[in-house]
């Protein structure tokens, strides 16, 4: 048990109990981990896990940047972004560029939420 | 002139005045409102449209009465004018009212009136389903709110944390369980409707790149809810189950946590900020394109960062538990993602000014009240960035600082531009312009006084006032900043008085709006004033964004009913169904006209939750029977009808068949999309069911017997048998083998009904007792949960066996056994789910 805390209230989590506030983020194996490893273990064989998963979902989103990078083309009204042409083919560049820059979007997100886990050592 | 007619051949019949004025009387009789008390059966989307915004600001304004209590209250120290428990029913129905009964059903009531005109429609493809929606939220909300009258209303805060909420919640709690689960239900049936609306209902020619932006936001906001809304009614469903049963889900000495119930309320309560956010500032992105008078600077940009914001949204829900205790690596990670929010939210604010610079702006009360939200809403963005930072968060929790920084984002993104949208589509709702005048007026006395009362908020939160407290001493140093807020709440409530009287002023003026008063170039100003019942006097090809601006002869086509449907031949109400990605049409679609079975399975719905409010429940037994009973009536007289003939000529050469089955028809779209919300309610539950693994060093728990894997075991392999009977008499139905198909669909019935007391017999010949630990009680609940969905297929199955025989379902007309086919698909996959779950897992744990 947390020697610091009395558990007197439900709104904070003892060691027992840090499952489910990990477990509230994306990566459920390492929430798992925590939660059964106790607050004071190590983090590093989840870091791993987490490193690995980042780095497969990087790998997976650059490559679809790239898909959709040899793909689009600029918008045939304007050779701009604004894909205001009524055909086919311009629905398609602009469904082209929304998944380019929507796999940008989630890079960024991905390297955000994975750098907490490369400064943090335990579950505490 | 002579123009070239519709097929292409010959003159065109349109040239005629004398067609045209035969055609627009016809349109006129097919979409004529009912007189007398039959005006409430309508099921039009322009009357439920404006019963919905109407009913949902007079919550609003109910809200707002409290929220003035509360500021009165605590104007002055040691305030005695409400009592305690009095000043907690106040706040918390101020909370719930202003975010479930204003905040999410304002953007459904804008988009029922709003959609079909922004896309050249006649109404959205299930008007009853609006109707009934409409009605279910209207009792819901008269329950909710009128508890207050009785001493009765929550008193838990809008979040209704256990185990506050279990031990003096009350009745209270309950009405709010109750009666917002039924309003969620209303939510997610107008949450189908506008998404099934935006992908099949867009006019011919309207690309996805073409789509209005308010039509790509309710496209996303309407996912938003399929996926948010459910974790809250899988919760409301547990928080029920303990309050009337005792089952001890948030019982922390019975193997429970109440932490469990802030998971599940705030994975639904983030993405819902944005779910209020979102839709009103999709009616920025129609405002500022026409005061600026140009199209949109970087339209794609706004659709990719709308995404973007709907998608980041749902992982940032536990920055409302930072101080939880959860450990540093959950505070890193979402206060990261709270972050990342930014970035999306910042593109849409950034094209709003940049489309502003590149234009010629217009001064008018829309803009005002545009450009006050961009600046409230920035303020409310850049408080949201600091709390989103943990430790400043340690501090600010749960005091004042928190109440200004939420109403600063929800002042500033949604009733600002709510209010701009107010001023600029009035005219298309009453075909009547708001005084300018009172509009600027109005727009002031909302801005300072919003200013006055929630700026000083910060400093109060920061000087260390915690939210919540019905009184304070003297001498915190809190006396000026309450009283200056109170001051400033009086200035809001004129600033809406004079909203009120402008409305009034106006609507008893008989002085009608030019057409497309404001010059927009948007689809949904080609409608004349003041508007016609019929809507669209013909669903226009489209060919660009801002067609009113890029063809100059549109409104003049459009106005001779040169484009498709003119004519309603038949006397019956018809709108076009097009394909997801490019609009070409596919349907010619019969929409139905009032009726009165929307009401009747609302009310007999709400008689049902209310019931079981007060725990009679034969009653509510009774009261559930009706509602099944109305709503298979429902679907027996008036959907997926045999039409007269086949295929119907809709206009320039195009011919489209009227009835349509499967995955090309809006009927097996909505049950997809219903059934989707479904599955997140279940997936919810089967979520508490390992978070409980999670917490515990042993479970299941070793003294627990059941459910044993025989039960569960048998029970999978029945329903397994009745999804495949299911899917063979699809089958043979489809190649005309009478007798077969329904042989299958009986047997089927058969198996399903096995299948539910097998499942059943798992945990109740083990004697599981729900009462005794978290354990049985969620084992019980996926069971419920299973028996309760299957009882529905079941009835699926005989819905389709009876259409079967009294010949409404035939291989020719075979839409219900297609949507009872998907039902059965989703069915069988958490009934699987359940049988691993429940019986296969503790085997392995």
């Amino acid at each position: 048990m947390d020697p610091g805390r009395a558990p007197t209230s439900g709104r904070f989590c003892s060691p027992r109990r840090s499952g489910p506030c990990i477990s509230s983020s994306s990566i459920p194996g390492f929430a798992v981990y925590c939660a059964k490893a106790g607050r004071d273990a190590a983090l590093d064989p989840a870091r791993a896990a987490v490193l690995a998963a980042s780095t497969v979902a990087l790998g997976f989103l650059v490559w679809l940047f790239l898909g959709s990078w040899r793909r689009r083309r600029p918008s045939v009204t304007d050779a701009d972004f604004s894909f205001e042409g009524n055909t086919p083919e311009e629905r398609h560049r602009f469904l082209t560029h929304m998944s380019l820059a929507s796999s940008a979007l989630s890079i960024v997100a991905v390297i955000y939420t994975t750098i907490p886990i490369l400064v943090l050592e335990t579950c505490r | 002139m002579t123009s070239v007619s519709r097929d292409g051949h010959g003159p065109d019949p349109q040239d005629d005045p004398a067609i045209r004025r035969a055609q627009e009387e016809r349109l006129a009789r097919v979409w004529e409102q009912p007189k007398g008390w039959r005006y409430w059966t309508a099921v039009n989307n322009s009357e439920v449209g404006l019963w919905y915004i109407v009913t949902s600001f007079a919550f609003m304004l109910f809200a707002g009465v409290l929220g003035l209590l509360i500021r009165a209250q605590l104007a002055r120290p040691d305030g005695d004018l409400l009592s305690a428990e009095l000043y907690n029913q106040v706040f918390t129905l101020h909370g719930t009212a202003m975010m479930f009964l204003f905040g999410v059903p304002i953007f459904e009531a804008v988009a029922i009136l709003l959609l079909p005109a922004l896309l050249g429609a006649r109404d959205l493809p299930f008007p009853r389903l609006s109707a009934f929606g409409f009605w279910c939220f209207l009792l819901g909300g008269l329950f909710v709110c009128g508890s207050i009258f009785f001493d009765a209303a929550p008193n838990s805060g809008w979040f209704m944390y256990p185990p506050l909420s279990i031990d003096q919640g009350g009745i209270g709690a309950e009405i709010w369980l109750l009666g917002l689960s039924f309003i969620e239900v209303a939510s997610i049936a107008a949450a189908v409707e506008l998404i099934v609306g935006v992908l099949k209902c867009r006019p011919p020619g309207m690309h996805l790149n073409l789509t209005p932006l308010y039509g790509w936001y309710v496209l996303i906001v309407g996912g938003m809810i399929v996926f948010a809304f459910p974790p809250l009614i899988a919760g409301d469903f547990l928080f029920e189950l303990e309050k009337a049963f005792d089952w001890p889900f948030f019982d922390a000495s019975r193997g429970g946590d109440p932490l469990l119930w802030q998971h599940l309320f705030w994975i639904f309560g983030h993405p819902e900020v944005y779910i209020i956010f979102l839709p009103s500032i999709a009616l920025l992105a129609m405002i500022v394109p026409t005061f600026a008078q140009r199209p949109i600077a970087g339209y794609s940009w706004v659709v990719l960062s709308a995404i973007g914001t709907g998608f980041i949204s749902f992982g940032l829900w536990a920055h409302h538990m930072y101080t939880t205790g959860m450990p540093s690596i959950s505070l890193g990670f979402f206060s990261a993602a709270s972050e990342a929010v930014v970035i999306p939210t910042g593109i849409q604010i950034f094209v709003f000014i940049a489309t502003l610079m590149m234009g010629r702006v217009i001064r008018s009360v829309p803009m005002l009240f545009a450009l006050g939200a961009l600046m409230i809403f920035v303020a409310g963005g850049l408080t949201g960035v600091m709390i989103a930072v943990a430790p400043f968060d340690f501090q600010g929790h749960d005091s004042y600082f928190i109440v200004a920084h939420l109403h600063y984002t929800l002042f500033g993104g949604m009733v600002f531009p709510l209010m701009a949208g107010f001023y600029y589509y009035f005219p298309l709702a009453f075909g009547k312009l708001l005084s300018r005048r009172l509009g600027i007026i109005a727009f002031w006395l909302l801005f300072v006084g919003f200013n006055v009362t929630f700026l000083p908020m910060h400093l109060t939160g920061l000087l260390g006032m915690p939210r919540r407290v019905f009184t304070y001493p003297q001498n915190l140093g809190w006396e000026i900043p309450n009283l200056v807020s109170s001051l400033g709440a009086i200035v809001i409530a004129a600033g809406f008085a004079t909203v009120i009287l402008d409305v009034i002023r106006t609507l008893r003026n008989p002085a009608t709006a030019p057409r497309n008063p404001w010059n927009a170039g948007t689809v949904e100003w080609m409608l004349e004033m003041p508007p016609k019942p019929w809507g669209a006097r013909t669903i226009p090809h489209i060919e660009s964004r801002y067609p009113i601006w890029d063809a100059p002869d549109f409104l003049a086509r459009y106005d001779a009913g040169r484009f498709y449907l003119p004519d309603a031949e038949e006397g019956k109400r018809e709108t076009i169904v097009t394909s997801v990605l490019d609009a070409d049409p596919v349907q010619c679609l019969r929409v139905p006209g009032p009726g009165l079975m929307p009401i009747v399975a609302a009310v007999a719905l709400a008689a049902m939750f209310f019931l079981a409010t007060f725990h009679l429940w034969t009653l509510t037994v009774l009261a559930g029977f009706v509602a099944l009973g109305a709503i298979l009536w429902w679907l027996w007289t008036g959907t997926a009808l045999p039409p007269e003939k086949p295929v119907k000529e809709i206009g320039l050469g195009e011919r489209v068949p009227i009835y349509m089955a499967g995955p090309q028809s809006v009927g097996w779209w909505a049950m997809f999309i219903t059934m989707t919300a479904d599955l997140v309610a279940y997936l919810s539950l089967v979520f508490s069911y390992f978070f409980f693994w999670t917490i515990h060093t042993d479970f299941p728990p070793a003294d627990a017997a059941g459910p044993g894997w025989a039960g569960p075991l048998a029970a999978g392999l029945l329903f397994v048998l009745a999804w495949g009977l299911t899917l063979a008499a699809r089958k043979l139905n489809d190649r005309a083998h009478i007798g077969a198909t329904r042989v299958c669909l009986g047997a089927g019935i058969l198996a399903g009904a096995v299948g539910i007391a097998a499942l059943i017999a798992g945990p109740a010949l083990t004697g599981l007792d729900a009462t005794h630990h978290a354990y049985p009680a969620i084992v019980w609940a996926l069971v419920v949960w299973i028996v309760a969905h299957a009882g529905i297929g079941l009835v699926s199955q005989g819905f389709c066996l009876a259409g079967h025989i009294r010949g409404r379902l035939t291989s020719d007309h075979d839409a219900d056994i297609w949507n009872t086919t998907l039902y059965w698909h989703f069915l069988l996959f958490t009934a699987l789910v359940t049988t691993l779950v429940i019986g296969g897992f503790p085997l392995v744990a």
